[in-house]
């Protein structure tokens, strides 16, 4: 009678167009972007892994490759900025994000970011 | 069997019933619906003479593979047989100092100047099983050890969990999580929308028909402030999200009661 096949509360992985790691991966680059020293904004250029794990709340386990825009920081619609293209200013990073979101309290925080 | 059963009335003298914990940032649902379970389970053999919360966090970091993966997930049924042959200390919630060893995953503090510390940095990873009691608490780890007699796992019957519920306390169980039960607040839950969140373990306390619907009453390690603080109703008799389906329970090993009881 015994179910061994399913761990309970495992991280397990998320589709890229689900609205809940999409609001999170916006969380995190907006958390990025305000912590970094950098005059250009970063942005996301593709998502390597993205993981969901149910625990007192949601938990986004995210891997990203981000790279820095043309745009200065006071910008504010990153998604149509362009990446800097000349070799001197192009900056492209490998990103672990985890978000833990806390949907009945409204709540979300950036619990680490780390970038190689 | 009664139509309506609450083990928090029938059995008065045992606290922990009534207890709702926080399981944290950590994925360790399935050590929470177990020793929650278990803490009830001592108390409602012992008639209430012992009354003990029973360790989240000696369950969660030493356990190891038998249970499966610490905070990112674990197995039930090898908790419930872990408490069987390695026993579990006592232990209250994060901060408490109440027992052996509390729980060291903090809540995530949600309300300004709350009394709850801000949940920065702690990204959620197993504790280290230390075989030690925190300073100032006597007896010993290795006295402090609760045991069960045996564990097992209740058959996918409605009447069968029931009778157990109803002969031996709470159980733990499990069920798929849907987007819509994280914004949970009253009533008898049903899943209507959302994606699938992932399995989650809880403890099951009783049951009751709500406006003519059978439901399961049971408890989550979210809080107080999620749900009926911290509880909530599912539909009963259907299988529904798989709640009937992994229910796991067990009986402590009375030997080390007997000069208490």
């Amino acid at each position: 009678s015994e179910d061994r096949s399913r761990l309970l509360g495992a991280p397990v992985p998320v589709d890229e167009n689900d609205e809940g790691l999409q609001r999170a991966l916006q969380f995190a680059m907006a958390e990025y972007n305000r912590a970094s020293n950098d005059k250009y904004s970063s942005r996301v250029v593709r998502v390597i892994s993205a993981k969901r794990q149910l625990v007192s709340g949601i938990k986004y386990i995210l891997q990203v490759e981000i790279g820095r825009t043309t745009c200065p920081k006071s910008s504010g619609d990153l998604q149509s900025c362009e990446f800097h293209d000349e070799p001197e200013m192009a900056k492209y990073t490998t990103c672990t994000f985890v978000v833990y979101s806390i949907p009945w309290l409204n709540q979300i925080k950036l619990l680490e970011s780390k970038c190689q | 069997l009664p139509d309506t059963f609450d083990t928090r009335k029938q059995w008065p003298n045992c606290p922990t019933i009534s207890e709702i914990r926080d399981q944290g940032s950590c994925g360790s649902c399935w050590a929470f619906g177990a020793v929650e379970a278990i803490s009830d389970r001592i108390c409602v053999h012992t008639n209430a003479k012992v009354s003990v919360e029973v360790s989240a966090e000696d369950l969660l970091s030493c356990c190891g593979f038998e249970c499966g993966m610490g905070c990112n997930g674990g197995y039930p049924s090898g908790a419930w047989r872990y408490w069987t042959e390695r026993g579990l200390v006592s232990g209250g919630l994060y901060d408490s100092h109440v027992g052996c060893r509390a729980y060291t995953i903090p809540p995530c503090e949600h309300h300004v100047n709350g009394s709850r510390p801000p949940c920065t940095g702690e990204g959620g990873e197993t504790p280290r099983c230390s075989r030690h009691c925190e300073p100032g608490y006597s007896p010993s780890y290795k006295e402090d050890k609760h045991y069960g007699i045996t564990s097992y796992g209740v058959p996918r019957s409605e009447k069968e969990i029931m009778a157990e519920i109803y002969k031996n306390g709470p159980v733990e169980g499990a069920f798929i999580v849907y987007e819509d039960f994280l914004m949970y607040k009253s009533g008898v839950y049903q899943h209507v929308s959302g994606e699938q969140v992932g399995g989650h373990a809880i403890r099951i306390l009783g049951w009751g028909v709500e406006n003519g619907t059978p439901y399961w009453l049971a408890a989550n390690s979210w809080n107080t402030d999620w749900g009926i603080t911290g509880f909530f109703k599912i539909l009963r008799g259907e299988d529904h999200c798989g709640i009937e389906s992994e229910i796991v329970a067990g009986v402590p090993r009375m030997e080390q009661y007997w000069t208490r009881v």
